[in-house]
């Protein structure tokens, strides 16, 4: 496969320590364009740590990454975020109390006239804002109501939508269905389907196996801060996955069931 | 690791360095700014030793007389009033000055803000350093009772000041003497010059009058204002003076005297119980062309005040002298603790009325004492 | 289809949170007008709007820095101690322009004092403004011991405050409605706006998407230190005589304007307009009550209960206004 041999992103021996706990051990990792991933492990396993390296908000203490082929180091959030990585958080990707088309472009508004003088542009910001609601199915698609009012699944996609429309290639969702009916869940995982039709990359992080077994094309499996599973969702069940993250199972049994 | 380090512990070094700095640059720009504009502290600083501790929420002043001479005796005056109040700057004035005279160590403690707890706080402090007397405020009579009572049993004598133990003799706390005004008949003298003044000259009582009241539910000043309404009373005036919540903030209390002036037109008389009631009430008058038609009556007196006085807006103020009431019950001490002469049971210091005739020895009372 | 639309129409104005103090204008002065229709009258608004200007201008500081997320106990002192620092530089023979632009700084120094400990030193800044509040009261005590600071001088240029226009009318009022909409307009239709409104909201969520944090609530601190700086200013100029407790309590009737404009304890929502409009009813109701010849002793009690009946109205309507929104 072509995404297999120039990945979108590569980790290579990613080590993070926090004074004297290992967080994560020499861990590889990669993504290809289109691809979903779901990254999951018990608590404290490391998901996070290595979403937050990715992202640029923490520094790894050793190891590499690649993007596009080529080898970048993230200061900060920003810096990811210029490359085309987003990473959207359940409960804090909007404000709530501000409206969608205020939310969509916060921080990166539009606006018109010169100098200190710059006034938003709000009719063009509910233009778009309409646009990606509709592209997400809500059907509500009023760009000035409260973030606030809207479900769960609706906010999530919303923040999805609002990376990709700005130029996200990767996008990392931590916990993205905790906390949502299942009609949300399916809305949310069938929009991510969606995104991966269109080439975007998506790293899946949850404790729910049933949720990312059902969208993603690999798993990544983490266990203390050590990578102990990377197979391709075809080949193993979610209960293989859980029985591994519950050491239940050793990986290398699932990987011997594999060969066999 | 930084990162890790700084959730770790409560404060970082920055943290703190941030905090510290902020601090010393206030109080750096307050002692200079202390330095700058601060009074005279002593009326005679060249041979005055003058010692002024300030401490968090409370002002003791320490005045002992000659350089090298022991003072004879130690007194702490204890009151309710403190810095924020310029009422009490003569007051302290006349205490420290007093000690000088007769070379005794005058404590003066007042608190920042009104507060009996404070008070009771203080005078058991002060009984412990066990001074010769006691001066003190009786400002809530319940609250100093038992206290009191046991400082008078210790052999400590006190004298009360500016505001007695109101029960009748026999039930009261047995201080030696009062020395002071009494609130009620301050307000009460005042109405009966007023009305005396408007009989005068215009043959009747004033068409309407109300009261400026800038502290509700003071006592002192409540007491004030129910002298100046039973006056009215006692001459048969068909209305009694209204009190009107005017507040210690100078645009509110201006605004709102004004509406009350659209309100009633026929007002002639604004009574106001300090300086906070009667500077608005003065430009009220003067910023709406009513000089002559409208007077202002007050208790308390400073420079703006005579100043009201000599260009007829203001036609009376009572002062209760309180350079008098810092000095005379240092005084009375003295005497008491020196060679056994009791006081008088109440040592009046007001209500004097002050009108344009007597502008001349104000001025200069104000002049030497700062206020009156 | 039909009655459907008429029901948004008829709830279009819920969507905005003034509308809660705009009702009660309205509503107070159709009451005072009854009562005595002396209220109508210019005189009588201009006395509002003037009596609103000061309590006003220090609402459009505190509700923008509220709307941010913080609280700034500390203006009623800094409304004391800028005035004061302006009264003695003039006194001592600076000009007008070095003594305005001292007592606007000092009120900048200590928004930027109030966000140093908050932000940096981590201490919520109802407790770092509190702190501040009491310093700043202290050091005016001690250097006046209590006295009131008379401004010695003739200073024509003072008129730029607080010099009547028009009959009653100051020009304090059209400070405070200038202010009150430069403000407005900076909160609704700039991106530092926008900033502000979900720094006020959720931090993480603004921090996350690259928002200064720090930066949008210093600039917070410092506008509602400056605001109180210029209503001492105002106040001063037209008294020519500063108090060491003047200002006291106006903090806390700024934050009860901000939030019967409209405003949460918690941040994030909010208008600088209904906070501006807010010190508007107050003043409005202080008059009335007067003119009305209520007695005076029950303005205070019934500031209490206005400003529950507000927020109840504001919280409800809120709801309402986002659902049909």
């Amino acid at each position: 496969m072509a995404s297999r041999e120039t990945p979108l992103l590569e980790l290579r021996g990613i080590t993070k320590r926090y004074g004297p706990v290992v967080a994560l051990h020499k861990v590889d990792f990669s993504i290809g364009r289109g691809e979903v991933v779901g990254l999951v492990g018990d608590n404290g396993a490391g998901k996070s740590t290595l979403a937050k390296i990715i992202v640029g908000y923490h520094q790894p203490d050793e190891g590499e990454m690649y993007f596009e082929g080529r080898k970048v180091r993230f200061r900060s959030p920003a810096d990811a975020r210029k490359m085309g990585i987003e990473i959207v958080y359940q409960d804090m990707a909007l404000v709530p109390y501000m409206s969608v088309y205020r939310n969509i472009f916060l921080r990166r508004e539009i606006t018109r006239g010169v100098g200190p003088f710059r006034v938003l542009d709000k009719e063009r910001m509910r233009r778009v804002a309409v646009k990606l609601l509709e592209e997400i199915g809500i059907k509500r698609r009023d760009p000035d109501v409260e973030v606030g009012v809207l479900s769960g699944g609706e906010r999530q996609s919303i923040a999805i939508a609002r990376a990709v429309y700005f130029g996200a290639k990767l996008v990392i969702l931590d916990e993205p269905t905790s906390a949502l009916s299942v009609k949300e869940t399916e809305k949310v995982l069938g929009y991510v389907s969606q995104l991966k039709e269109k080439g975007i990359s998506i790293i899946l992080i949850s404790h729910n196996i049933y949720h990312v077994y059902s969208v993603a094309d690999r798993i990544v499996v983490l266990d203390h801060g050590r990578k102990v599973l990377d197979v391709e969702r075809n080949l193993v069940t979610p209960e293989d996955i859980i029985e591994v993250i519950a050491h239940r199972k050793s990986p290398e049994e699932v990987v011997r069931k594999l060969k066999a | 690791m930084p990162r890790r380090s700084r959730k770790g512990q409560a404060f970082t070094s920055t943290q703190i360095i941030a905090v510290i700095v902020v601090g010393i640059v206030a109080l750096a720009v307050g002692f200079y700014a202390g330095r700058a504009t601060a009074p005279e502290a002593a009326p005679a600083a060249g041979e005055a030793v003058t010692v002024t501790e300030t401490v968090t929420s409370t002002v003791t002043t320490t005045v002992t007389m000659g350089e090298k001479r022991e003072p004879e005796f130690t007194f702490y005056y204890i009151s309710h009033g403190g810095p924020a109040d310029p009422w009490w700057g003569p007051v302290i004035k006349g205490a420290e000055l007093a000690g000088q005279m007769l070379g005794v160590k005058v404590v003066y403690q007042g608190p920042e803000k009104f507060s009996i707890k404070w008070l009771v706080d203080a005078l058991q402090a002060a009984s412990a350093a066990k001074p010769d007397g006691i001066i003190i405020t009786i400002t809530d009579y319940k609250a100093l009772d038992e206290p009191l009572r046991k400082v008078i049993a210790q052999g400590i004598p006190v004298i009360a000041v500016n505001v007695p133990d109101p029960r009748p003799p026999d039930e009261r706390i047995p201080y030696l003497g009062y020395v002071g005004q009494d609130e009620y008949q301050a307000g009460y003298k005042l109405a009966e010059y007023v009305i005396k003044w408007f009989k005068e000259k215009y043959g009747r009582l004033p068409k309407n009058a109300f009261i400026g009241i800038h502290e509700v539910g003071h006592v002192g000043l409540e007491l004030r204002a129910k002298g100046i309404q039973d006056a009215f009373r006692d001459a048969g005036a068909p209305y009694v003076p209204e009190k009107l919540d005017i507040t210690t903030d100078i645009t509110k209390a201006y605004e709102t005297m004004k509406s009350y002036l659209r309100a009633n037109p026929d007002v002639e008389v604004i009574f106001t119980l300090g300086p906070l009631g009667a500077h608005p009430a003065m430009q009220l008058i003067r910023d709406e062309g009513l000089v002559g038609k409208v007077y202002v009556a007050t208790v308390d007196l400073d420079d703006q005040i005579l100043q009201g006085i000599k260009d007829g807006v203001v036609i009376a103020a009572v002062s209760q002298q309180p350079f008098a009431q810092g000095f005379l019950p240092v005084v009375y001490m003295y005497l008491y603790v020196k060679y056994g002469i009791v006081p008088p049971d109440h040592v009046p210091t007001g209500p004097t009325i002050i009108t344009k005739e007597l502008l001349g020895v104000v001025e200069k009372q104000i002049q030497t004492t700062g206020g009156a | 289809m039909a009655p459907s639309q008429l029901k948004r129409l008829l709830l279009i104005p819920l969507k905005y949170r003034e509308v809660g103090v705009v009702t009660s204008i309205i509503v107070f002065a159709g009451i005072f007008y009854y009562l005595n229709e002396q209220f109508a009258s210019p005189d009588t608004l201009a006395s509002i709007a003037t009596l609103a200007a000061e309590l006003g201008i220090i609402a459009v500081g505190v509700s923008f820095l509220m709307i941010a997320g913080e609280f700034d106990l500390s203006v009623g002192a800094v409304f004391a101690a800028s005035s004061m620092l302006a009264v003695w530089m003039l006194n001592n023979g600076y000009s007008f322009p070095e003594a305005v632009i001292a007592a606007l700084g000092l009120g900048a120094a200590v928004g930027l004092a109030n966000a140093a400990v908050t932000l940096i030193g981590r201490i919520p800044s109802f407790i770092a403004t509190l702190g501040m509040m009491w310093m700043i009261r202290g050091v005016l005590l001690a250097i006046t011991k209590g006295f009131p600071m008379r401004l010695e001088v003739e200073v024509p240029e003072l008129s730029i405050f607080s010099a009547p226009i028009a009959g009653d009318l100051r020009v304090s009022a059209v400070w405070f409605l200038a202010l009150a909409g430069v403000f407005h307009f900076i909160l609704v239709s700039t991106a530092f706006g926008n900033w502000i409104q979900a720094v006020g909201g959720s931090p993480a969520t603004a921090r996350a998407l690259g928002v200064n944090v720090n930066l949008v609530k210093t600039v917070g601190f410092v506008v509602s230190g400056m605001s109180a700086a210029l209503a001492g200013l105002i106040a001063m100029s037209r008294f020519k005589v500063v108090e060491p407790v003047a200002g006291v309590g106006l903090e806390l009737e700024a934050i009860a304007s901000a939030v019967i404009g409209g405003c949460s304890l918690t941040g994030g929502v909010g208008t600088v307009a209904g906070a501006a409009l807010a010190a508007f009813l107050v003043s409005e109701i202080r008059t009335g009550l007067i003119l009305a010849g209520a007695p005076a002793y029950w303005y205070i009690g019934f500031m209490g209960f206005l400003l529950i009946v507000v927020g109840i109205i504001n919280l409800r309507v809120g709801k309402v206004g986002v659902r049909y929104g």
